[in-house]
């Protein structure tokens, strides 16, 4: 199959734009995982991810990945799925820890970052270092949907507490 | 003469040489992980309590739950 074969009945205003398109995913979990796919899938030209963890049973509940990628890089899994639903896209996979130093190296090239970390410490520094470094740069970030059972993780909560025990 | 600030929306009493931290304060906003910014401007959270907010600002703060 051609690219122009698999690419068809795409909106022609949009999809040029997306295929141009350059977007950093920080994180490959219930978050990164899910949109790296679904941007593959509607043709986004690039995509840059990086994560530092493996694939773990927990997982597959909410990310894309499969049974028996359990043990594997996510970056390594999620590229491999991606490949089989888009093998025109351009992927760059990083299997590491993001932090202040790196992130201005791998995404300086990025038209969006998307801020799919799970934890609020590390959201935080990569919101900052993005600022810092790319003042103009769009950040799209969320809160996931891991353990949502554990209420002390809802700021209302968190408030109230502090509160009480001031 | 703009005697009041805009905080997620909700209009606030301003006074000269009000921080960050006193908007916080203000707002009752504990949450430990935040990010602040004024008229679009990112504020680091060292600078919380030394940096001033202008009148007639727009204060930004969200909040930050984890969760990937």
């Amino acid at each position: 199959m051609t690219k122009s074969e698999y690419f068809c009945e795409r909106d022609p205003k949009a999809f040029p734009l997306w295929q141009k398109a350059t977007v950093g995913i920080a994180g490959a979990g219930g978050l990164g995982s899910n949109i790296a796919m679904l941007l593959a899938r509607a043709g986004i030209g690039k995509l840059i991810v990086s994560d530092f963890d493996v694939v773990s049973v927990s997982n597959l509940n909410r990310q894309a990945f499969n049974l028996d990628q359990v043990g594997l890089p996510k970056v390594e899994a999620l590229a491999q799925n991606i490949r089989r639903v888009n093998p025109y896209i351009e992927l760059d996979t990083y299997n590491v820890r993001l932090d202040e130093e790196n992130i201005p190296k791998l995404y300086h090239s990025v038209d969006i970052m998307i801020e799919a970390f799970d934890t609020a410490n590390a959201k935080a520094m990569l919101i900052e270092c993005c600022t810092r470094h790319f003042p103009d740069l769009e950040i799209i970030c969320a809160s996931g949907l891991s353990r949502l059972w554990q209420r002390g993780r809802y700021p209302d909560h968190a408030q109230r507490k502090s509160a009480h025990s001031g | 003469m703009d005697t009041q600030i805009t905080i997620n929306g909700h209009l606030k009493p301003w006074t000269e040489g009000m921080t960050v931290q006193d908007a916080l304060n203000l707002m009752n906003y504990t949450f430990r992980m935040l990010v602040v910014k004024i008229n679009g401007e990112l504020v680091p959270r060292k600078d919380y309590a030394s940096a001033t907010i202008p009148a007639g600002a727009d204060v930004m703060v969200i909040h930050l739950i984890s969760g990937g």
